[in-house]
């Protein structure tokens, strides 16, 4: 429990008027007046205090967000058995700064937004969140802990990127060349047709030797999807525009359902359904650094997979 | 609703809260405070004015002059006028932040001063009407602190959140006043602590507008505006004895001396060398202070019951004297007042320290010597005694000419040879019923004795006393001319008399020889009221309780710590004696707060479809929604009663949840 600033001045009046009370002789309304801002302060702590126990406060996960664009924490208050007001999660940055999402009354339930300042690309910690009530009278604010979501993904702004059908068009549209796109993969079995596999996937000769559909697995992947190796050996700035692409590609694969092979230093990963999460894959984009020029080179590819930083990156 | 608005209706409550303190204290006139009032009550409509440059430069302009004018004010008068300046410039503030707070800024100071405003008032004013406006200012302190931590002035607030928050707000301001009062009643404390810092300086205001109260002269010529204040002067407690006891008149000084136009009291000096028919106040060993019975006198009575005991808190520093009635037979001052000067005058007034700006309240204790109204029965004699007769001198003013024709006048209709107190009451009479009363400062007041006589102009109970006094003294019969309070305000439930100064009077005291000094009130306005109202009655009852209030000391404490303490055996004898009733109180109690927690606890929704869940025998499993639950239901083949129940309980818990 701590004082608000309202409530470190109204310390300073109340001692002034306390040394008034004793400077002047006794007086019955005088008395009165100093008990009732006595009580006040008595009043507040216990009303502040019981106003935070017993409330619950769960904090979603926050979602990974582009750099750049403001960030959004869902939490759920739920108030017990009684009315609770002014209830704020606030959230508290590395940096120090603090977002705070309030409820004003909350009966039952309660989902609270707090929206968290645009953040550069980067793996934000926090430093805590807390539970935060000056209710009623605003001179006390009590904070109570709350478990912290662990880490907030900045990932790279997306390259803009035209409509494109699919994210090897798109990414082939970024770089002004044609992908390879998932044929790029070796071709590592076969397998029986699932439901959602690629058509050109399908090894028509086996097939029609089986009488059922089969299709071709690659190598590192279980199906189709792009495969993107991201050299980090580069200048930072070529880096950052190689990341927005790579970005824009992750985010078109994962709204096309696609699989996405990315190969770097430290790094070599297949993500999408029933594979690694998404979030991964962002997260490797929010943390990736760009390396020393003598820094060990990312692990060997085929020919046909996409390189980045692109040479028409490295020209500009 | 904006929250902004919320808080800004708060802010202009407390504001106009603050005026009404001002105003209550009468220390500064309603010229002054009108323009603060209206800007108050306009600062929503000025409000969009703010943005424009020409509009804040007339204000701040406008402030500042209106300071300056305090200032000069102030400064001219040396320390008279800080009071009243003071508090303007407080309420000055006050509409000042109203009018020109910006939406990002807090309002703590107004908050902050609106409290100050009320303590200083509150040390000044301890009326009614202030616990009045007490009460209406709290919930709106709390409510806009309430709405200040909620919205900060900013936020959106929904009509729902904000109706909740002004009960919220109303629900904790009964419990702060109650916890207040309880506090109030029950902690320890030094009733009678002196101050730390001595306030001896003088403040003798003395404005444009004559201030009815209480004076040490009598002046028949003053004029101009009168300005009464109900600021309280003493209350007396009625400890023992009868209402019928309990004295209406009560002295402050004696004024013995006139030119004609003027009155006032004679030098102790004076009567070095003669006896006065008074019977002076003797300080005793103890402190206290007696008058013994007089020879003759039918003042004080040697035996019979115990006397009439009044407890007197006298709260108005700036008046200097104990105020006793004439059949005060023995003073006990109390204990923090025995430190102060009292000085004993030969008229049987007393005399207390200094007029101050601020002291302790002074508490005594008065016995009642004898019958309020002693029994004159004597004839004048021919020959007084020196000190006695000092009290018939009249000057030779053909100002007082009517006053001696009046006199002659009436003298010739009453019998020969009557007791002195038929000529009394004879004169008396006439100017009760025959002249015109008129409260001080108003229109048509006579200016001089003569043009009152001549029945050319009304007047106040100065001009009653004096006419009478004047008309006695010219038949020879010793008299007096008396200035203190006449006050019939009387709170039966509290036995309390309470005497403001608007209740300042003049009165007549004659010497008879048989009785000794007795009081003669010929004003009108003193005649006894009629009986009083609901209304009367229901104000009278809540002055008793706040005068218990403000007049609370260390004996009243005792009495509610011994009521509080009996309180649970009492409450248990009661509980005993009513043992059905209290039971049924407590069961229907339980019930009722079982049935609201009932009603609270869950919605009637779920409570619906957790019925139709138990009668279907089913049950949600995790991550199950309702209407998955229903085609479960359907799959399962429960009977088609059940199967409806629980399709409408989905639904109206989809209602409940979803509002759809």
């Amino acid at each position: 429990m701590r004082l608000t600033a309202f409530g470190f001045k109204g310390v300073l009046f109340y001692l002034a008027l306390v040394l008034a009370f004793f400077a002047t002789p006794y007086s019955n309304l005088f008395f009165l007046l100093i008990g009732f801002l006595s009580l006040q302060w008595v009043l507040s702590v216990h009303w502040t205090l019981r106003n935070v126990r017993g409330a619950t406060v769960t904090i979603a996960p926050i979602e990974p967000a582009p750099a750049g664009s403001s960030l959004v924490c869902s939490a759920r208050i739920r108030a017990g058995d009684r009315t609770r007001f002014q209830l704020a999660v606030e959230l508290e940055l590395e940096s120090g700064e603090r977002a705070v999402g309030q409820a004003d009354v909350v009966d039952g339930e309660a989902d609270v937004l707090v929206r968290l300042p645009p953040l550069p690309r980067g793996v934000h910690g926090l430093r805590g969140a807390r539970l935060v009530s000056s209710y009623p009278l605003g001179l006390l604010a009590v904070r109570r802990a709350l478990e912290a979501p662990d880490e907030i993904i900045v990932y790279p702004a997306p390259a803009a990127l035209a409509e494109a059908r699919s994210t090897g068009e798109a990414l082939a549209e970024a770089l002004g060349e044609r992908s390879s796109g998932a044929g790029d993969l070796q071709p590592a079995g076969l397998r029986d047709h699932r439901e959602g596999d690629e058509p050109r996937a399908i090894h028509w000769r086996a097939t029609a030797r089986r009488g059922s559909l089969v299709v071709k697995e690659f190598e590192g992947g279980g199906g189709a999807g792009l495969e993107l190796l991201v050299d980090r050996r580069c200048a930072p700035d070529v880096l950052e525009e190689a990341l927005s692409v790579v970005s824009a590609v992750v985010l078109l694969a994962r709204e096309h359902k696609e699989l996405l092979v990315l190969h770097s230093q430290g790094l070599q990963a297949t993500f999408g359904a029933g594979h690694r999460p998404w979030r991964e894959a962002l997260r490797f984009l929010a943390a990736a650094t760009a390396l020393p020029a003598d820094a060990p080179a990312p692990p060997p590819v085929s020919p046909g997979v996409t390189r980045l930083p692109h040479a028409r990156c490295h020209a500009r | 609703m904006h929250g902004d608005r919320v808080l800004r209706a708060c802010m202009l409550g407390l504001v106009l809260v603050n005026l009404v303190f001002v105003q209550l204290t009468e220390a500064a006139p309603i010229a002054w405070l009108a323009p603060l009032y209206a800007l108050t009550v306009l600062a929503p409509l000025l409000a969009p004015l703010r943005r424009r440059l020409a509009y804040r430069a007339l204000w701040n302009a406008g402030v500042i002059a209106v300071f300056c004018v305090l200032v000069r004010h102030a400064s001219g008068y040396d320390l008279r006028y800080v009071l009243q300046d003071g508090l303007v410039l407080a309420v000055l503030c006050q509409v000042h932040l109203l009018n020109n707070l910006r939406a990002e800024q807090r309002p703590d100071l107004l908050f902050w001063n609106s409290f100050l405003i009320a303590v200083a008032t509150g040390y000044l004013s301890q009326d009614l009407a202030y616990a009045l406006a007490f009460l209406i200012y709290v919930p709106l302190y709390v409510i806009g602190l309430q709405i200040l931590c909620v919205s900060r002035g900013q936020r959106e607030l929904a009509p729902r959140a904000t109706a909740r928050i002004l009960r919220d707000g109303l629900a904790r301001s009964g419990v702060l006043l109650c916890c207040t009062l309880a506090v109030f009643l029950f902690w320890p404390r030094d009733f009678h602590r002196p101050s730390l810092l001595p306030l001896d300086f003088d403040l003798d205001r003395r404005g444009d507008a004559l201030e009815i109260g209480f004076a040490k002269d009598l002046r028949l010529d003053r004029k101009g505006r009168a300005h009464a204040s109900g600021r309280v002067v003493l209350t007396a407690t009625l400890e023992r004895g009868a209402r019928a006891d309990v004295p209406l008149l009560w002295r402050g000084i004696t004024l013995g001396s006139t030119n004609g136009k003027e009155w006032w009291a004679l030098n102790d000096a004076d009567f070095a060398s003669g006896v006065t028919g008074d019977v002076p106040w003797v300080r005793e060993s103890d402190g206290s202070f007696t008058r013994g019975p007089a020879t003759g006198s039918t003042h004080f009575r040697t035996g019979g019951p115990a006397p009439t005991l009044l407890s007197v808190e006298h709260v108005d520093p700036e008046a200097n004297r104990l105020f006793t009635p004439l059949s005060a037979a023995r003073l006990e001052l109390g204990e923090s007042a025995r430190s102060e000067r009292v000085v004993v005058h030969s008229d049987a007034t007393l005399e207390y320290g200094a007029p101050r700006f601020a002291r302790p309240a002074v508490l005594y204790t008065l016995a009642l010597g004898g019958e309020a109204a002693p029994r004159p029965a004597g004839a004048t004699p021919d020959r007084l005694a020196p000190g006695i007769a000092r009290f018939t001198a009249l000057p030779r003013s053909r100002h007082l000419r009517t006053a001696r024709e009046l006199a002659d006048w009436l003298a010739a209709r009453v019998p020969p040879g009557a007791p002195q107190h038929e000529t009394v009451a004879a004169f008396r009479d006439y100017l009760e019923t025959r002249y015109t009363y008129l409260p001080p400062g108003a229109e048509g007041s006579a200016a001089t004795l003569a043009e009152f006589l001549a029945g050319e102009a009304g007047g106040h109970c100065e001009f009653f006393a004096s006419a009478l006094a004047t008309m006695l003294r010219s038949r020879g019969v010793p008299c007096r001319v008396v200035t203190g309070f006449r006050s019939g305000e009387w709170d039966a439930s509290g036995r309390v008399l309470t005497v403001r100064r608007r209740h300042a009077h003049a009165w007549v005291e004659v010497y008879d020889p048989a009785a000794g000094w007795y009081a003669v009130d010929p004003n009108p306005a003193a005649a006894p009221a009629g009986k009083p109202g609901l209304w009367d009655e229901v104000r009278s009852a809540a002055r008793a309780a706040w005068s218990a209030l403000t007049g609370f000391d260390a004996e009243r404490r005792a009495v509610v710590l011994a009521w509080a303490r009996e309180l649970p055996e009492r409450a248990w004898r009661g509980a005993r004696a009513n043992a059905g009733q209290v039971l049924l109180a407590v069961v229907l109690f339980v019930l009722a707060l079982a049935a609201r927690r009932w009603r609270r606890g869950t919605a009637f929704g779920v409570r619906v479809y957790s019925r139709a869940l138990r009668r279907a025998g089913l049950a949600l499993v995790p991550g199950e929604t309702p209407r998955e639950l229903l085609k479960r239901a359907r799959v399962e083949g429960v009977n088609d009663r059940s199967l409806s129940a629980l399709a409408a309980a989905t639904r109206e818990h989809e209602r409940t949840r979803y509002a759809a």
